[in-house]
């Protein structure tokens, strides 16, 4: 037992001991991000390759908290106790951690579907204090204008959401506006594991000829059983990201590219410390280019013609 | 490091390891409810709080829902005749959707005054938490120093002899798991006001972290008084957290931070078993862990 105790007592010296840190010149940029995600690994691999650009003039201090909430607020406390220049954070709660722990320290958030409803910004335009960043609402309107022009006389389109997840429900809305713009019949059912997904797909198969893959993390580790159960019925998968199209066999979607979304981070928090400027000024932007992506094999296999004009939108 | 961050952290978990002590220790009853009590505890909190509840009124409310929680997964074992082990599942289980239903959404934000902010001073987080810290843990001694408290901590031990005493022991599993849950709703309460948002992922991992915390707290200090049982809970989440906040200082990839927590019980578990070799075991309560 004395051992044990020698033992945890020395681990706390050494704890002391490990404050005593010296500091260096070069500006440190924290990155936290909440989950090892497709989509936040694309965002993370766009902010190194550009900030790799300036010869290390900025030193990323990079956390992932595997979905962890202790994790989570123990990562974002260390970058704010080792007053790193700014912070980058990723993933809701990871942003949320974050802005409550700092209140001077500059926050630039990235790939959030939702800021206001998160409250990490008061209006898109100011979000006020000190904290901006850029969203990835996707252009769901695109999205769903894909359905009407590779399938006008669709019967009903079935979708898989995910109602843990915030991203997914704030993405929802403008889902549901835009199926009803285009007077598109519509059919959801909510699963939060890989088994609850299978049976989903399977029970809206029987209703659906089209299938729209909502914004969920889940729902996208899940595209290949979706893959399966369309395969065999015959229906179309429109949506999701360059992946879903290019892997999972969806026929198309318009989406941002994520590594130039990690750009446009970086491009973001070299602006705000190179000029100073306040981040509650400036207002939560959106990628500039969403890019059209199809797969005109999905498409051959359901005996469907693409129009011209929109294969020569799409990204090869 | 931020010591006090750590501290303060140790403290709300401390709540945790004691609750959990009373289910696992003196019931000697493996409860899973809690993972989910510790969410219900901080989704209440929230929800209230944005439908412009004062903050003492709603932490008061998510501790009774956490109380709740345990009342149903109690129920499960004495009155359905439902496993242990299984009870606490099914609650688990269904809490999912109980505390998305309560939030309404995934993730709400806190921007409202809460108990950690009643005054805006950089000390007073720090106090408000150590204060009702020690309130609860002298609470949970007094209650377990009566006459019925010590029914409660024969039930885990020796059910027969409850039994002889003319008492129903389920009674105490009831009284207990109650407690308990309340406990770990309040420390998923306190957790939710202190990170300043309430998500359906707060309660991940948490039952096998602080069931490390609980056994390198009995490690410390041994647990064969009361005093001493509740000091161990204390001790125990403060020195995990501290563990945990080290690990990512040095340089552990947060990837490997699970195999590393799952290492340390086992350590420590052993260290148990040798610490007991050729001794007479004289902590309290059940000893299945």
């Amino acid at each position: 037992m004395k051992a044990l105790k020698i033992f945890l007592f020395s681990l706390i010296a050494v704890f002391i001991l490990n404050g005593c840190k010296g500091k260096s010149d070069q500006i440190k940029i924290g990155v936290i991000q909440y989950a090892n995600q497709p989509i936040l690994d694309s965002v993370y691999s766009g902010i190194k390759k550009e900030l790799a650009k300036y010869d290390g003039k900025y030193e990323i201090e990079y956390q992932v908290a595997h979905g962890d909430p202790i994790l989570n607020t123990t990562i974002s406390k260390q970058l704010v106790n080792d007053s790193v220049d700014i912070i980058i954070a990723m993933g809701t709660p990871s942003a949320q951690a974050v802005i409550k722990d700092t209140k001077t320290i500059p926050v630039v958030f990235t790939a959030i579907t939702d800021p206001v409803g998160a409250k990490l910004a008061t209006t898109m335009n100011k979000p006020e204090g000190n904290k901006t960043g850029i969203t990835n609402m996707q252009p769901f309107d695109k999205q769903i204008e894909l359905i009407k022009i590779i399938k006008p006389n669709t019967k009903k389109v079935g979708i898989i959401i995910n109602l843990s997840e915030a991203n997914c429900v704030a993405g929802m809305v403008y889902v549901r506006q835009a199926l009803d713009k285009f007077k598109i019949p519509y059919e959801e059912l909510n699963a939060s594991t890989s088994a609850e997904i299978i049976t989903c797909a399977q029970s809206l198969a029987k209703r659906c000829d089209v299938f729209f893959v909502s914004p969920s993390n889940t729902i996208y580790e899940n595209l290949g059983a979706i893959k399966k159960v369309a395969e065999k019925n015959n229906i179309l998968v429109v949506g999701g990201d360059k992946s879903a199209v290019q892997k999972f066999g969806a026929i198309g979607t318009y989406t941002y590219d994520f590594v130039e979304m990690g750009k446009n981070t970086a491009e973001l928090t070299i602006k705000i410390l190179e000029q100073k400027l306040n981040p509650g000024d400036i207002p939560v932007s959106r990628p500039q280019n969403s890019y059209l992506y199809l797969n005109l094999e999905s498409a051959k296999a359901l005996g469907l013609t693409i129009p011209d004009s929109l294969k020569k939108k799409a990204q090869k | 490091m931020d010591y006090w961050g750590v501290i303060e952290l140790g403290i709300i978990f401390s709540l945790f390891v004691l609750g959990m002590i009373i289910s696992f220790r003196l019931l000697g009853f493996a409860d899973l409810t809690i993972e989910g009590s510790f969410t219900t505890g901080g989704a209440i909190f929230a929800i209230l709080l944005d439908s412009g509840f004062n903050p003492i009124t709603a932490m008061l409310l998510s501790i009774i829902g956490g109380g709740l929680a345990g009342l149903f997964t109690a129920s499960l074992y004495c009155f359905a005749h439902i496993n242990k082990l299984l009870s606490g599942i099914i609650t688990l289980t269904m809490l999912y959707t109980i505390n998305l239903r309560i939030m309404g959404k995934s993730n709400i934000f806190i921007d409202k005054t809460t108990i950690l902010t009643l005054v805006n001073q950089p000390w007073y987080e720090f106090i408000i938490l150590l204060l009702i810290c020690i309130g609860i843990f002298v609470l949970i001694k007094l209650f377990l120093s009566t006459n019925y408290g010590l029914y409660l901590r024969a039930a885990g031990e020796n059910e027969t002899f409850v039994r002889n005493l003319k008492q129903s022991p389920k009674k105490f599993v009831v009284t207990g798991l109650i407690i308990s849950n309340a406990l770990i709703a309040l420390s998923g309460c306190l957790f939710t006001q202190y990170v300043g948002f309430s998500d359906i992922g707060n309660g991940n991992g948490m039952l096998v972290s602080m069931l490390t915390a609980m056994i390198i707290g009995e490690n410390i200090i041994r647990p064969t008084t009361l005093n001493r049982l509740i000091i161990s809970s204390f001790l125990g989440a403060i020195i995990f957290q501290f563990i945990y906040s080290f690990a990512i200082q040095i340089g552990v990839k947060p990837i490997d931070l699970k195999i590393i927590i799952g290492l340390l019980l086992i350590v420590f578990l052993i260290l148990t078993k040798f610490g007991y070799k050729g001794k007479q075991n004289k902590n309290i309560g059940a000893n299945f862990i």
